[in-house]
This record gives C-alpha cells, structure tokens and sequence, in this order.
C-alpha cells in the first residue's frame, strides 16, 4: 500500500476526540515523567509543557517520521540495527501504523492541534489533570499530570485488542523523545525537511519515500556487516 | 467454260483439289490467257516495190581512208521491185549498199532501222509497197535528221486508199507498223518473262526472224535464243503455242512473286532464329542472376510484410498498454478506496472503544467547571435519564450498538443480521465488497500485464524481423528485379517461339498458282501433242531440203519442240551445234524453207513466206555451193508460194542464176544504188 501517493486524500476521516483522548492518555503514561514533591495529590506522572506533548503526539500519529528518528538512532548506533531495523520496516510497510496515521497541521510552534477538548475527556473521569501557570489572557506553561486512575486505565489498555496498538507504540515514542524538552523535540521534528517545508496551517507531508530509502541503505550496510561478522 | 477452263477443272478434280470453276475461269482472265485457240493459218506477206530518194556520199576507194575533200556525192533513187521466188541483190565488192537494201526494206517493213548511221542521212524520202495474202500495203515517209515521218494505207477492194496510220517518228512509226502487221499476219505478241520483268516481243521480233544472217547461224529459228522456242511454235503454228506461252507468262511471273515472298520468309525466319536465340540466351543469363539470390532471403513483398507486421504489433502492444494504463489507475482508486474505508472503520472502531472505556467510567469532574460531580445526580442517571453533567437527556443505549472489539467483523455481520431480522434489508460490507473490488481490478492488472509483456515481447521480435528484412532490402530489390527481368525475357521468348512456331514454314500454294499450274501442265501438252508430228513432218522436209542444199551426208534430223535438233551426219549423231557453219546455214534455210513448205502444203504455220538471206558466201560457202544452194531454192520457189531475198557479192552468180526480173545486181565498183 503506497503510503505517500494517497497522502493528501480528503476523505480521511478526521481523528475523533476519543481516539485523541486515549493518545494523550498513554503519551502521559508512556512519556510522562515521575511526580515531585509539590505536584497534586493523586498523580504518578507529568508532561511539564504541551510543547513536548504535540510533539509526542505528532510522531504516535505519523508513523513515518517516527520510523526516521528511529532510523536515525540506528544510523548513530543509538539503537541496535538487528532488533530495530525490523521494528522501522513494520513501521514503514504494513498497514496496522498506516492505520492509526493522521496528518497534524502545522502552527508557530510546530505540529499542533488543540488539545483541550480531548484532555477535558481525561479529566472528567479523574484520568488525568491539567494545571495551568500564568495569566488568563496567555497560558505561560501547562503541566499535564496521570492519576493513578489514568495508570490504571493504560494498564486496562494494553490487553485491550483494539487499543493496545497505542501503547506499545507510545513506547517507541518515548524511545526517541527520550528526555529531550518540548522544545529540543520541535527542534528534531524541523530537521525532518518535509516538516520543515509544510506551510502553516496545512497537513505535514509524508516522508515516507526518503525514509524508505534510507532504510534500503541501512539493511544493506548491515547485511554486509553481518555477513563479514559470519566468516570470520 | 472455255475449253482451256473445263480442261483445268477436270485435271484438278482429278487430282483431288476442288476449286469453283468459275474461280478458275477468273484466274485464267486475269492472268490474260486466251480461252481459247486455233491452229495458225499462214498469211502471205511480199515485198513489192521500194523507192528510196536522197543523196549519198562516197569514196571512190571504199575500205581505205578517204579524205572528206575527196568524198563524192550523187543522187539516190533506188527503185526496187522484186518479184515473187528468188530474188538477187548483189554487188561485186562490199561496201556497195546490198546490205542497205535488204535494211531499207526492214526499216519500211518494222519502223525500226538498223541502217548506218551515215546510210539513214543520205534519205530523204522511202516509198514501199507490201501484199498481205495479195492486199496492198503502203509505207511512205519522208526522213528528217535521220527522223522518219509518214503515213501507212491499205488499198481498199473498191479502188483508193485508206490511211491506217500515220508517224512521226520511230517509236509511232513502229508502233503503227506492229499493229497493221501483227493482226493482218495472225501473230500474237509473244511475252516472255525472266527475272521478274515481263518483256513483250512483237513485229520487230518476228520480222527480225525472217532474215538468215551467214554470221549469225544460231539459232535454227529466228535470231534470238530467248525466242526460237517461241517463234518455232509460232511459225509452225501449233494451236496452243499462243496460250501455252501465255500461260507461262503469267506462271513464270507468279512463281517469281512467290519465290520472292519465300525468299523474304526464309530471311525473316533466320532473323527470327537469331532472335530466338539471343531471347533464349537472355532468358538462361536472367536465370542464372536469380538463382544467385538466396531462396530464403526475403523479397520485397516480404519485407514489407514484416514492416507491416511490426507496425500491427506496435499497434497492439500500444493498445494493451493503454488498457493496462486505465486497469491500473482503476486499480489505484480502488485501493484507495479500500484504505480510506478501513481508516474510516479503524477510526469507528477505535472510537467506539474508548467510548465504551469512557462510558464505563463514573465522571468525576466537570471538564469544562472542574467542579465534581454529585454523586447523587450520577446515581439517578438510570432514573431520571439525565447526564449528571449537563442535564442533557440520555440515551444510554446509543453507543451499545458499536461491535465488540472481540468478535471483529462478525459483531457487524452479527448486527446485521440482527437488523435484517427486522427490516429484512441486505447489507453490504464496503469493506468486503472493496476488497473483492480491489482483487479483481489488481487480477485485471495482472492479466494485462501479462498480456502486454507478451504483445511487447511480439512487437520486439516483429521489429527485430523487420529491421533484419529492412537490412536485405537493397538484395530484395534487386531480386524483384531480376524477376521481373526474367518475366520480360520469358514472354519475348514465349512470343518469338510462339511467331515462328505459329507461321507456316511451307506456304499453302493459293488457287491461281494452282490453276495456273494445271493449265501450264495442260497446255504444253497439247501443244506438245499437237506440235510433234509437225515437227516430224518439218524435220523430215528440213533433211531432205539440206541434202539438195549440198549437205549430202545428212541422213535426217529432228527438230524438237524447244527449237534444238538431232542430227544423223554420216550414220554419226551430232546436234546442230556440234555442224560445221556450212551445215548449219544450210540446216537454217533449210528449217525456214520448211516452215514456209509447211504452211503452204498443209495450211498451218504462220511463217509469211518471206525469206531475206544475208551475205551467205561469207560463211565458208564455195561459189559452187552457193550455186547449187540457189538453183535447189529456185526449184523450191517454183513448188512453194514463197518470196527470197539473197544478198550476196556474187553478183554474176546471181545473174547467171536468176532470171533477170528478180535481180537488182551492180557490177565492177559501181553502187547498187
């Protein structure tokens, strides 16, 4: 299935409040760090800036510049070629990631979108809390906080048949943000070329083309090497 | 019919060969035969009386050179009336005009001169008198430069003349002269046709024929050779000499004509032979260049054909590759159909599911007030029908319709089910019916694929063949030309062989030449028939009249119908060519007189009965001989109705001999005009 000659497809339905809800959920589980002393009462986890949780959320939706970080790690020998190779190529091919991909658009900080009406969601049901820093005219900062509810409904998830999908691919997200700030994440997201020349305001493209061939290009070298490692 | 006519019928009916009589009729008038003949009855013809005036120049020594100074002239006039036998003009010496008498009268006679040149200027004026069977004949002309100029009248039985003629000239004047004589002495013209001209002999012929010349001894009749047959038929007057002579005329003309026209073929036939055989030559040459082309190669026609294939081919593997074009962006759409419907449906799904999560859940806070939820006005839910948030009405089955993640498809093909229970609708899955869609359009895809690879893989190889003809196409060229040349040759060769197979190498000979033939055959029979015991009958008188001429030894002779004769000399054959020239003057006069015995005993021939006898002691001829000659024709002269002329220079012998009536004689070195 061509990934990126059916990119700009219209008829792709627009992500439901749920699904975005349920994305949020395990990012904060998955990638939120543990709470300190002076966080609210309740909460096991924290993502300190909404920044950082677009950018989350922007690779746990587009799978192909996920595969490319990941990819990029590998090239750096951050990851091991053998175990992830694998995991980009599934990334890159089979359709399951195809699936759950939705294009972001693009604003001044990066891939955004609102995030209030799915948080709403997280929070009525006691999931997850939202404390805001700053005046009412301009939110400085927003703290994004897992209760111990939220860890238990992920942990519901991850035997879930449909949903589960999000939680184990939240873990390759937290693989490749690591603990970099929103910011630095952006950052990362910008050096994708694609990224970088999408316009504001409209959906990122896909990268899908240039991270396959990169991808060819790492399995060759590996194979090589592999081999080489084989006769001797 | 014409007897001659009849007579060709029945010998080519004879023969097998049918011709429509009156066909054979026209043949024979065409062809100026006379239908029919009679037998010759002699006419008599005399000289009576010639009168010649003028002047002559002369030399007193005739034989040596003669100053002109020295020349005499004297008057002529000459008048000669000879008598009916044996007649004398003679001089002592040559050179005396007896000669020019017997020409003078030959000029009067014909028209045509044989004079001298000098004699012919010396006249002025000629004045003769002839019989024809006792008729009165008068030529009279006066001579201008040597140019006769005259009159020709008959005497009529009433008393006076009748003009018959009148001349200026000598070819009027003998022209007259032929008309009066020919039809008054019943002589037909005598045609004779050799090499393809026909000459027409008339009265000069004839008359020319009734001089014995001691020079001239052959032939036995007449003076020419081409004619003595002729004139020998003529004077011993066979009945069909005339159209026998005819007959062979117009044969001899005819053959001539065909003989060219073979001659013609023939050479068009060995041009033919020649061209045939430079079209066989050309044929086998064209041949040969063909056979160096190699059978395999392709001809033009073939190459073109390839060209042509490789153009369909082309063709095709275009077309199926459109088709493969619009299967495959048919495909496409279909995928991407197909992918927007399972986004669609993962998306419902997941949605589904985290509702159901959420659903499950008890609302703790309000998302928009954070204010918490009253555990009271959630526990009334059920009761009241109202969200504890909002105060919204509920409708708590709404999402329960969702399929359980569990059972996947079937949960929808469960509900389905469920509905159509109800409202007994057929629901299509848009996910199965893509997918199937999608399988079919990619097996179409395949299909053509495969379809294209193969027309490409044709159109390939089509080019191939055609580029490899194309590369032959100068060889093919030059092949079809070769052909062509070969089928040019061909057909020449077909027509010349067919031209000279087709024309007939014998041509049939046509109805005239048969005619013709059949009454040439017929008519030199009975001429043959009815001139042999003639002959016998001359030949017999001819021997006898030799003997009494002096020829003593000759026992007999035969004549033969062609003018030739045996003789038995001395118990010895000979021919008359192998006689001294004695013998023959003697033979020659003898066959004349016998002509003439002839007529006048039996009344058949068409001899005159004149006879002029030129200087016969010229030829080895004693005076003693010539004597005897004359007396025994002196004695014939008396049997027979006949007229002699006989020049000689012995001209005492003459006196001594004839009666001096019939002798115009002068003596020393006088003239004898």
């Amino acid at each position: 299935m061509s990934q990126g000659g059916d990119a700009d497809l219209p008829v792709r339905p627009a992500p439901s409040v749920m699904q975005h809800a349920i994305r949020l959920l395990v990012l904060l589980d998955g990638c939120g760090e543990p709470v300190v002393q002076g966080d609210p009462g309740g909460c096991v986890a924290v993502i300190r800036a909404e920044l950082r949780l677009q950018a989350l959320d922007f690779w746990l939706r587009n799978p192909d510049y996920l595969a490319g970080e990941l990819l990029a790690m590998v090239e750096a020998d951050e990851l091991p070629a053998d175990e992830y190779v694998p995991v980009i190529e599934h990334l890159l091919e089979s359709p399951e990631p195809d699936l759950h991909w939705y294009p972001m658009p693009r604003w001044h900080h990066g891939a955004y979108e609102a995030i209030d009406d799915a948080f709403s969601m997280l929070s009525a049901y006691g999931l997850a809390q939202v404390r805001r820093k700053g005046g009412i005219r301009k939110t400085a900062r927003s703290q994004f906080f897992l209760t111990e509810a939220g860890r238990a409904t992920v942990d519901d998830l991850r035997t879930e048949k449909v949903l589960s999908w999000y939680t184990d691919q939240v873990k390759l997200v937290a693989l490749v943000a690591g603990s970099d700030l929103g910011s630095k994440l952006k950052q990362r997201q910008y050096e994708q070329a694609e990224y970088a020349r999408t316009k504001l305001g409209t959906n990122i493209a896909p990268i899908y083309a240039g991270v396959r061939e990169r991808l060819d290009a790492v399995k060759a070298t590996v194979g090589t090497g592999t081999s080489a490692e084989g006769a001797s | 019919m014409t007897i001659l006519g009849e007579a060709v019928l029945a010998e080519l009916q004879r023969r097998g060969v049918e011709i429509d009589p009156a066909r054979i009729e026209k043949v024979l008038l065409d062809a100026d035969v006379s239908s029919t003949a009679s037998r010759g009855v002699p006419a008599r013809l005399r000289v009576r009386r010639l009168h010649v005036t003028g002047t002559k120049h002369y030399s007193e020594t005739p034989g040596e050179e003669t100053e002109p100074a020295k020349m005499k002239t004297a008057p002529i006039n000459l008048h000669w009336t000879p008598g009916n036998g044996v007649n004398g003009v003679g001089s002592e010496k040559n050179l005396r005009g007896k000669s020019s008498v017997l020409h003078l009268t030959m000029w009067a006679l014909t028209g045509r001169s044989h004079l001298q040149a000098d004699v012919a200027s010396w006249v002025d004026h000629v004045n003769a008198e002839f019989h024809v069977d006792g008729v009165p004949l008068y030529v009279e002309f006066d001579v201008t430069d040597g140019v006769p100029g005259g009159k020709v009248e008959q005497q009529l039985p009433a008393g006076g003349r009748t003009v018959l003629g009148t001349f200026a000239g000598e070819a009027e004047f003998e022209s007259v002269m032929g008309s009066v004589m020919l039809e008054r002495l019943r002589l037909d013209a005598i045609s004779v046709f050799s090499n393809g001209v026909e000459t027409e002999h008339t009265w000069p012929s004839y008359a020319a024929a009734l001089t014995v010349h001691a020079d001239k001894l052959d032939p036995i009749v007449g003076n020419e050779n081409t004619l003595k047959t002729r004139i020998l038929q003529m004077f011993v007057g066979t009945s069909w000499a005339a159209v026998d002579a005819q007959v062979a005329t117009a044969l001899n003309s005819m053959t001539f004509e065909q003989d060219e026209r073979k001659a013609q073929r023939q050479a068009t036939a060995s041009v033919t032979a020649v061209a045939l055989e430079q079209a066989e030559d050309r044929v086998a040459a064209v041949k040969k260049v063909l056979e160096e082309f190699d059978p395999d190669e392709p001809d033009v026609d073939t190459v073109f054909a390839l060209a042509s294939a490789a153009s369909e081919r082309a063709r095709e593997a275009h077309h199926l590759s459109l088709q493969l074009m619009t299967a495959d962006t048919a495909a496409s759409e279909v995928r991407a159909q197909l992918r927007v419907e399972e986004l669609r449906e993962q998306a419902a799904i997941e949605d589904a599911v985290a509702r159901r999560l959420f659903n499950g859940m008890t609302p703790s806070v309000c998302p928009r007030c954070s204010t918490r939820v009253d555990a009271e006005r959630y526990a009334a839910e059920p009761t009241t029908h109202e969200c504890s948030l909002c105060l919204h009405e509920l409708d708590l089955d709404e999402h329960m319709d969702y399929p359980e993640p569990d059972t996947g498809g079937s949960g929808v093909d469960d509900a389905a089910e469920n509905e159509s229970n109800a409202e007994t609708e057929e629901v299509i899955d848009p996910l199965k019916a893509l997918r199937v869609a999608v399988a079919d359009a990619e097996q179409g895809v395949l299909g053509l694929r495969e379809k294209h690879q193969a027309a490409e893989a044709q159109r390939r190889e089509a080019e191939d063949a055609a580029v490899k003809a194309r590369e032959k196409i100068d060889s093919a060229r030059a092949r079809l030309k070769a052909e062509l040349e070969l089928a040019r040759a061909q057909s020449s060769l077909d027509t010349l062989r067919d031209a000279s197979t087709g024309r007939p190498v014998a041509p049939v000979a046509d109805e005239e030449l048969i005619v013709l033939r059949a009454a040439s055959d017929l008519t030199k029979k009975w001429v043959k028939d009815d001139q042999g015991p003639l002959l016998e009958s001359v030949s017999d008188a001819i021997a006898a009249l030799a003997r009494r001429f002096g020829s003593t030894n000759i026992m007999s002779v035969k004549l033969k119908g062609n003018g030739n004769m045996d003789v038995l000399k001395g118990g010895a054959n000979t021919t008359y060519s192998g006689l001294t020239n004695g013998e023959k003057l003697r033979i020659k006069l003898a066959a004349v007189i016998a002509l003439i015995e002839l007529g006048h005993r039996d009344g058949v021939g068409r001899h005159p009965g004149l006879l002029f006898v030129d200087s016969p002691a010229a030829e080895e001829i004693p005076e003693a001989d010539l004597k005897v000659m004359l007396m025994a024709m002196t004695a014939v002269a008396e049997e027979t109705d006949l007229q002699i002329v006989v020049a000689t220079t012995h001209g005492p012998l003459l006196s001594a001999v004839l009666p001096n009536g019939n002798l115009l004689v002068a003596a020393g070195t006088d003239f004898v005009w």
